[in-house]
C-alpha cells in the first residue's frame, strides 16, 4: 500500500472513529442516566431504599423522558465543551502535545552526548525518508522507556523521547524506536491520534470537572475553617459531594474512552512495528527495545498527569487502566516481540534501575562509505516514474544507509553551522551566493545583514561550493530546526534579507525558488500561527486548469523543441487518469514561473489520491527524455515539498 | 422548573466562557514563558563555549605576556565570576536577581577580554601565533553568537512582559504567579576604562 493510499485510508479511519465515538457517547449517557435514575429514586422523599432495587426487578417504568432529555442535554454539552477545549489546546499542532506532557525542546546545538546521538539518528532518518526534520522534545521527568509522535501535518510534526530512552537504549534500538514513530507520521496516524485526543477529552471532561469542583470546594473548606466561617459548610459539603459524584460518573466515561482508544490504536501498533523493522532491516533494534521495556523496572510507564489523555500517541503502554490488557492502547509486549522475533521465549532480562547503555561509537557511517558512493548524475540511470511514486513516504533499508552516508558526507563545518540559529542564516546566505553571481550577492549581504553575519557567510562559502548539488537542499532541510529558534523579529529580518537577495539579480533560479518554497512551507507556518485550511479539492475536475498549467510549465522547461514539448505534455496528461482534462498545450506566456507557483499553491489542497496522479504526471514529464538535470531535480523537490509528499533524495536514480 | 433550568444553563455557559478565557490567557503566558526559557538555553550553549575558549587563550598568551600578569589574572577571575553567575541564571532563567548578576558579571568579562585583546595587539609575536589567531577568530564568532542569542532572548522577554502587563492578563498573571522576567543586557565597560599598555 503506497503513501497516498495510506493517507486516504487515514481519512476513512476517521469516519470509523466518529462512529465509535458516537457509540461511546451514547453508552456513557445511558450509563449516567441509569445511575442518576437509580440515585434519584433511592434518595427521593417518597421512595424507600428498596425502590432503588425495584428498578432492576420490576422492569421499565424507570424511563423518564424529561430526566433522560436533561441528562442527554447536559452530558452532550459537557462532552462538546470538553472536545472543543482540547481542540483549542491542541491547535498549535504537535508541540501542544509535547508541552502538555512537560517536554523540553531539544537544542540543535546541544553538547550532551546522548542528545547528540538522538539528533543524529533522527537526522539520518529524515534525510533517508525525505520527511522534514520533526521538532524533537525530551521528557526529562520520565524514567520509563517511551516515545511519541504528534502533529497534524508533516510540517508541524513533533517527536518526543523520554530520558529513560536516551539512557538505556543503544543506537540501533533508538533507531528502531524513531523508525516506528516515523512510520506513524508517514502513515497518517498522527492526525487520527490528535482527533482521538480531542474526542476522548470530551468524555473525560466530566470526571475532570467533577475533580475540579471537588478540589476547589475542598480548598474553600480548609481555608474557610481557619477564618471560622462555618456557616457555608453544609453547602460546600454538598458541592463536594456533587463533585465526587461527577467524578465517579466520569469514570464511566473514562472506561468508554479507553475502549474507544483501544479499538482504534491497537492494530496500528503492529503495523508500525512491521514498518520499522522493514526500514531498519534490523529486527533486533525494535525487539531489543521491547525486551528492555519488559525487563526494566520503570518499564514504559509515564508519570506526567496528562499522560492518560495522550496514551495512544506513545510507542508502548504508558498508563495502565485497571482492566489492564483489555483496554490498553497497545498490544501486549510479548505479542509484539513474537511478531518480530518468533524465537522469543517470553522471558524478559531484568534491567537495573540505573542501567546505562554502553556508548556505542558512531561507526555506522564510516563503515558504509567504503561500500557506497552517490553516483554522479551523468552516470546514473534513471528509475521509472512509478518507482518514484512508490518511493514517496516509503521507508527502505537502502535509503536509510544512504541517509547515514549523506550525513557523513556533509563537512563538519557546514554541519555545525546548520545547528545554530546564527550560522544557519549564514548557511542559507552562502547557498544563495554559491548559486548566483557571487560579487553582487556578497555586497548585498553586507548591507542587509551586517558585517559579522557576512563574514560568517564568507567563511562557509568554500565548503558549500564543494558540496555536491544533490546534498545542498537536504542540508538546508537539516538547518530548519535551528532557524525555528529565531525570535519573530529576527526571523522577519532574515526573511527580508533572503527575499532581497533572491530578487537582487532580477531573475530567479530554480534553486532559489525551491529554497523559498521550503522556507515558506516549513518556517513561515511556524512563525505565523494561522492554521492551514484543510483539503478542499476531492476531485480533479475542480482543479483542471492549475494542473494543466503545472504540467505545461514543466514541459516547457524540459525542452525547447515545440514538438517534444507538446508530446511530453500529452504524455503527462495521460497519467492524470481522467478524460476531463484538455490535452491542448497552453501558451508559453501562461506558463511562467509565477503561474507555476500559483498553480502549485492551489494544488496543495487536493486529496492524496489526486496528488499521487499529479506527482506521477510531473515525474513522467521530467523523466521523459531519460535525463534529469539538477534544476529539474530541484523543481520536483519544490513540488514534493509543497504537496507534502516526502521523496527521498536519491529516489530518482538507481545506485549501482 | 424550566425557567430555573434555563437560568442554570445560562449561568453554566457564562462560567464556562469565563473559564475558557482564563485558560486561553494562562496557556498564552505559559507558552511565552517557555519560549524565553528555551531562548536562554540557546545563550547558555554559546556562553559555555566562550568560557571554554578563554582558558586556552590565556594559556597561549601566557608565554608572551609575561609582564602583563594583572591583565591575565583579571580575565581569569572575570571568567570564573561569569561562569558561576551563568549557572545560577540557567537554573532560573529570567529571574531578576540572577539575570542582573549575570549581566554585570558578563559586562565585567567583556571588559576584561577587551583589555586583554587590546594588550595582546601590542605584541606582534603573539599576534602572529597560529593558535592565537584561530582562538581569537573563534572567540569573535562566539561573541557574535552570544549577541545574537541574547537578542532573541530579550525579544522573548519583552513579549512575555508585555503580555503579562496587558489588561486583563495582569490579574491572571498575579493569580498564577507569573513573575516579570528580566532582560539580559551587557554594558560595554571597556569603553569606560582605557587599557593600560606598557611599552617596556
Amino acid at each position: 500500500m503506497d503513501f497516498f493510499t495510506q493517507q486516504d485510508r487515514a481519512k476513512s479511519k476517521t469516519s470509523v472513529l466518529i462512529v465509535y465515538f458516537s457509540i461511546s457517547v451514547l453508552l456513557t449517557i445511558l450509563a449516567i442516566y441509569g445511575a442518576t435514575a437509580f440515585f434519584l429514586t433511592h434518595f427521593s422523599g417518597n421512595g424507600r431504599p428498596s425502590d432503588g432495587l425495584a428498578l432492576f426487578t420490576d422492569g421499565l417504568p424507570w424511563f423518564d423522558l424529561e430526566l433522560f432529555l436533561l441528562v442527554f442535554g447536559s452530558v452532550s454539552l459537557l462532552i462538546a465543551i470538553g472536545s472543543s477545549v482540547m481542540m483549542f489546546r491542541l491547535s498549535q499542532g504537535g508541540k501542544s502535545v509535547a508541552t502538555l506532557l512537560g517536554g523540553r525542546p531539544l537544542n540543535p546545538s546541544t553538547t550532551q552526548r546522548d542528545e547528540i546521538k538522538l539528533r543524529n539518528v533522527v537526522e539520518e532518518m529524515s534525510l533517508a525518508s525525505g520527511l522534514p526534520m520533526p521538532e524533537l522534545y525530551l521528557l526529562d521527568q520520565e524514567d520509563g522507556i517511551n516515545a511519541f509522535a504528534a502533529g497534524y501535518t508533516s510540517s508541524d510534526a513533533v517527536v518526543g523521547v523520554t530520558k529513560g530512552c536516551l539512557q538505556t537504549l543503544t543506537r540501533d534500538e533508538l533507531q528502531g524506536v524513531i523508525a516506528h514513530e516515523f512510520s506513524h507520521i508517514l502513515n497518517g496516524d498522527m492526525r487520527l491520534n490528535m482527533r482521538l485526543a480531542c474526542l476522548t477529552h470530551g468524555i473525560l471532561f466530566i470526571s475532570e470537572t467533577g475533580k475540579w469542583i471537588f478540589q476547589a470546594a475542598g480548598r474553600t473548606v480548609t481555608s474557610g475553617s481557619r477564618g471560622g466561617k462555618k456557616d457555608g459548610l453544609p453547602i460546600i459539603l454538598v458541592v463536594m459531594l456533587a463533585g465526587g459524584i461527577l467524578t465517579l460518573i466520569g469514570s464511566i466515561g473514562y472506561f468508554f474512552s479507553s475502549a474507544l482508544k483501544a479499538a482504534i490504536s491497537r492494530q496500528r501498533e503492529f503495523l508500525a512495528d512491521a514498518s520499522a523493522v522493514q526500514f531498519t532491516r534490523n529486527p533486533s533494534g525494535i525487539s531489543g527495545v521491547l525486551k528492555k521495556i519488559g525487563g526494566f523496572k520503570a518499564g514504559s510507564a509515564l508519570k506526567a498527569p496528562e499522560a492518560g489523555q495522550a496514551s495512544h500517541f506513545f510507542f508502548s503502554q504508558g498508563v495502565n487502566f485497571f482492566l489492564g490488557n483489555l483496554l490498553s492502547t497497545h498490544p501486549p509486549l510479548a505479542e509484539r516481540i513474537r511478531a518480530i522475533d518468533p524465537t522469543f521465549n517470553y522471558e524478559f532480562p531484568k534491567l537495573a534501575a540505573t542501567f546505562q547503555a554502553e556508548d556505542t561509537a558512531d561507526t555506522t557511517a564510516k563503515s558504509l562509505s567504503s561500500e557506497f558512493a552517490p553516483v554522479s548524475p551523468s552516470r546514473a540511470s534513471l528509475v521509472k516514474p512509478e518507482q518514484v511514486i512508490n518511493s514517496v513516504g516509503k521507508m527502505d533499508p537502502t535509503q536509510l544507509q544512504l541517509g547515514q552516508l549523506l550525513r557523513a558526507k556533509i563537512p563538519e563545518a557546514l554541519f555545525a553551522a546548520a545547528h545554530e540559529p546564527y550560522s544557519a542564516q549564514a548557511l542559507l546566505f552562502a547557498a544563495l551566493v554559491v548559486d548566483s553571481e557571487k560579487e553582487k550577492t556578497e555586497s548585498s549581504i553586507l548591507t542587509l545583514a551586517g558585517e559579522n553575519l557576512s563574514l560568517e557567510t564568507l567563511k562557509l562559502i568554500p565548503a558549500f561550493q564543494a558540496l555536491p548539488h544533490s546534498l545542498r537542499l537536504p542540508l538546508i532541510d537539516l538547518s530548519l530546526p535551528a532557524l525555528k529558534l529565531l525570535s519573530p523579529a529576527q526571523y522577519q529580518k532574515f526573511r527580508q534579507t533572503i527575499q532581497t537577495l533572491v530578487e537582487a539579480d532580477l531573475s530567479i533560479s530554480l534553486f532559489e525558488y525551491t529554497l523559498q518554497k521550503i522556507l515558506i512551507r516549513h518556517l513561515d507556518s511556524h512563525f505565523s500561527p494561522a492554521r492551514k485550511p484543510e483539503v478542499k479539492f476531492s476531485s480533479l475536475n475542480s482543479i483542471l486548469e492549475p494542473t494543466r498549467i503545472l504540467l505545461a510549465s514543466l514541459a516547457y522547461f524540459d525542452s525547447s523543441d515545440p514538438n517534444v514539448i507538446d508530446k511530453v505534455f500529452k504524455e503527462g496528461c495521460k497519467q492524470l487518469n481522467t478524460t476531463e482534462v484538455s490535452h491542448d498545450l497552453p501558451a508559453q506566456e501562461a506558463c511562467g514561473l509565477a503561474q507555476f507557483d500559483q498553480s502549485l499553491n492551489v494544488l496543495q489542497y487536493a486529496v492524496p489520491s489526486i496528488k499521487k496522479n499529479i506527482l506521477y504526471a510531473c515525474a513522467t514529464i521530467v523523466m521523459f527524455d531519460s535525463q534529469i538535470t539538477e534544476q529539474e531535480e530541484d523543481l520536483l523537490r519544490a513540488i514534493a515539498t509543497t504537496l507534502d509528499c516526502p521523496i527521498p533524495p536519491f529516489a530518482l536514480r538507481t545506485q549501482s | 422548573m424550566m425557567i430555573l433550568l434555563a437560568l442554570l444553563a445560562v449561568v453554566v455557559v457564562v462560567v464556562l466562557l469565563l473559564a475558557f478565557t482564563v485558560i486561553g490567557i494562562y496557556n498564552g503566558l505559559v507558552t511565552l514563558r517557555n519560549r524565553y526559557k528555551n531562548a536562554y538555553a540557546q545563550i547558555d550553549v554559546q556562553l559555555k563555549r566562550r568560557y571554554d575558549l578563554i582558558p586556552n587563550l590565556v594559556e597561549t598568551a601566557k608565554g608572551y605576556l609575561k609582564h602583563e600578569s594583572e591583565t591575565l589574572v583579571a580575565v581569569t577571575s572575570a571568567r570564573a565570576t561569569a561562569f558561576s553567575a551563568n549557572q545560577k541564571a540557567a537554573a532560573n532563567p529570567g529571574d531578576p536577581a540572577a539575570m542582573t548578576a549575570l549581566s554585570s558579571a558578563e559586562s565585567g568579562l567583556t571588559g576584561a577580554l577587551g583589555r586583554f585583546m587590546a594588550v595582546a595587539e601590542a605584541y606582534p609575536d603573539l599576534k602572529a601565533n597560529q593558535n592565537m589567531m584561530q582562538l581569537s577568530e573563534e572567540l569573535t564568532s562566539t561573541e557574535n553568537k552570544v549577541a545574537f542569542s541574547r537578542q532573541a532572548y530579550n525579544d522573548a522577554i519583552m513579549a512575555f512582559n508585555t503580555k503579562r502587563e496587558l489588561f486583563p492578563n495582569n490579574f491572571i498573571a498575579t493569580m498564577f504567579n507569573f513573575a516579570a522576567a528580566e532582560l539580559f543586557e551587557i554594558t560595554n565597560a571597556a569603553e569606560k576604562e582605557a587599557p593600560k599598555v606598557s611599552f617596556t
